[in-house]
């Protein structure tokens, strides 16, 4: 089924919305939602959350690409899911250490005026990735977005873990001097 | 919720088109030349390495087609040493390719080595090392190196039809003996065409012959003097590197607004240490799909003499002919 069909689904609210989206989506969203909190269990639970969202979100929202749209909410859903279980003292896939990754690029001297606005940093983040050359770019939404083990990014590239540990580290450095340029704290 | 996790759900709401685009697996190996260069400058003692890509048609004619090592499927890398002992001397240059999923290449007081990455996994030392002799002739050095050889080897011989290379018509095998871990070594000699000569000796172990031994000739078999022509655009990057690691050094950006792109990102000296700055090496790392469009050149150097070394590292894009910087930092 085309995605302009499943969104009619929703917008007529059909139930089949829900069974074609996750004909269609499960495996592409549950990938993300398993990366992140590596429990299947877990992440079926979260398959539901997204296709809830889904269902609230259109109508009034008509996504341009349905599968980055409902990506968005698995990765939301999932990481709303790891916070909880977090809080629980429960480990969660690849998530923690790109965390940790990340917190490399969190200024540590505050240089700014104020704390940013989740929506500005957003924006922020946006631009920043715009800067980066496409392959490093690539490699960092895989990371940080999909939450992807390095060696499934280095195969998907076709290139080595260390040269994908190497990017990483040079985008991070970049984006802790962009948010300092930013004047960010966070 | 902390610094790193309002990083990480802010990433969430990117821009639909990278995430599009990151979906897509890569097209195959793309053309990727590593350069690096080495210059030895009297004056400042600077040593940088270059690298060349490599015309497929003249490698392909200058190799005397080695057979594939099994099993490995990872792209060779060009480099070229660009090697000035003196100033007012012409440049010296030569190219080798090597595999750097199983080698890693370093330079050391004019010595180029090539070291297998498994190095601390072998019983004994094997590596190819490249330097240059300024003035001396081809057989004047095979002497020199044969009598120095005798002493510390069981067997030296001179050879002209085995293990050869094609700008090596005549090498040295020297042996320690038949036990598995007596050490084997090869020497090949190039002529530089300026009265030098460069020697390329391979170190390594019996046992390890059929290894590392015939991987040092396959790369000794691609070693090659430059010819002295440089593709345009490797001089053009070459130019602007230059001109971009003086203004970093010397904090002195003005002059060079045109090598640089609209809102740059500059994180650099903040003065001026240029006098004191001793380059090492500088790593051209360079791709694209037919010319190159995009580089990353790393400057190893020290502030210094004892200085550890740190790295100042430029992203090049070249965009109609011409270079520019986008990011220009120092690294650890």
């Amino acid at each position: 089924m085309r995605d302009e069909e499943i969104i009619e689904l929703y917008w007529r609210r059909s139930e089949d919305a829900i069974r074609a989206t996750a004909a269609k989506y499960g495996g592409y969203c549950g990938s993300i939602a398993v990366n992140i909190l590596s429990d299947r269990r877990d992440a079926e639970e979260c398959l539901n959350d997204t296709w809830t969202a889904a269902w609230t979100a259109m109508p009034p929202h008509r996504p341009q690409r349905l599968r980055l749209f409902l990506g968005k909410l698995t990765r939301t859903a999932a990481l709303d899911c790891l916070r909880a279980r977090m809080a629980l003292k429960r480990g969660g896939g690849e998530v923690p250490a790109a965390l940790e990754e990340l917190g490399e690029c969190v200024p540590a001297v505050p240089g700014a005026d104020q704390a940013v606005e989740d929506r500005e940093l957003e924006r922020i983040m946006d631009r920043f990735l715009h800067t980066l050359p496409p392959r490093d770019c690539n490699v960092f939404l895989r990371r940080y977005w999909y939450a992807e083990p390095l060696e499934a990014i280095a195969k998907r590239y076709g290139m080595k873990v260390s040269t994908v540990k190497t990017c990483l580290y040079r985008s991070r450095g970049k984006l802790r001097y962009y948010l300092e340029g930013e004047g960010i704290f966070l | 919720m902390n610094g790193q996790e309002r990083l990480f759900r802010a990433i969430g709401n990117v821009d639909e088109r990278l995430l599009e685009r990151s979906e897509q697996p890569s097209r195959g190996r793309r053309a990727v030349w590593l350069a690096a260069g080495m210059a030895a400058c009297a004056a400042l003692a600077v040593l940088v390495w270059s690298l060349l890509p490599p015309s497929p048609a003249a490698i392909s004619e200058r190799e005397p087609s080695p057979p594939p090592a099994v099993g490995d499927p990872n792209p060779m890398r060009l480099h070229c040493l660009e090697l000035r002992t003196e100033p007012e001397e012409p440049e010296l240059r030569f190219s080798i390719l090597v595999n750097e999923e199983s080698y890693s290449v370093s330079e050391q007081d004019g010595v180029y080595t090539i070291l297998p990455k498994s190095a601390a996994e072998l019983p004994k030392e094997c590596k190819l090392e490249i330097f240059h002799w300024p003035g001396v002739a081809v057989s004047d050095a095979i002497e020199q190196i044969r009598a120095s050889l005798a002493d510390s080897y069981s067997s030296v011989e001179v050879q002209d039809s085995y293990w050869t290379t094609p700008y090596s018509p005549v090498s040295i095998r020297a042996s320690e003996g038949t036990d598995w871990d007596a050490l084997q070594m090869d020497v090949w000699f190039a002529e530089d065409g300026q009265g030098g000569v460069f020697v390329l000796e391979s170190v390594y172990f019996l046992e390890a012959t059929e290894g590392h031994g015939l991987r040092f000739l396959d790369m000794a078999s691609t070693f090659t003097p430059s010819s002295g022509e440089t593709p345009v655009w490797f001089a053009q990057l070459e130019d602007v590197t230059r001109q971009l690691y003086t203004a970093a050094f010397s904090n002195v950006w003005d002059g060079v607004e045109g090598l640089l792109e609209e809102n740059a990102m500059i994180a650099a000296y903040s003065e001026d240490l240029y006098a004191s700055i001793s380059i090492a090496s500088i790593d051209y790392s360079v791709s694209g799909e037919a010319e190159p469009d995009s580089a990353i050149v790393s400057v190893k150097h020290r502030t210094g003499g004892e200085d550890s070394f740190v790295y100042l590292t430029m992203e090049l894009s070249r965009t109609d002919g011409q270079w520019q910087a986008g990011w220009i930092a120092l690294e650890k």
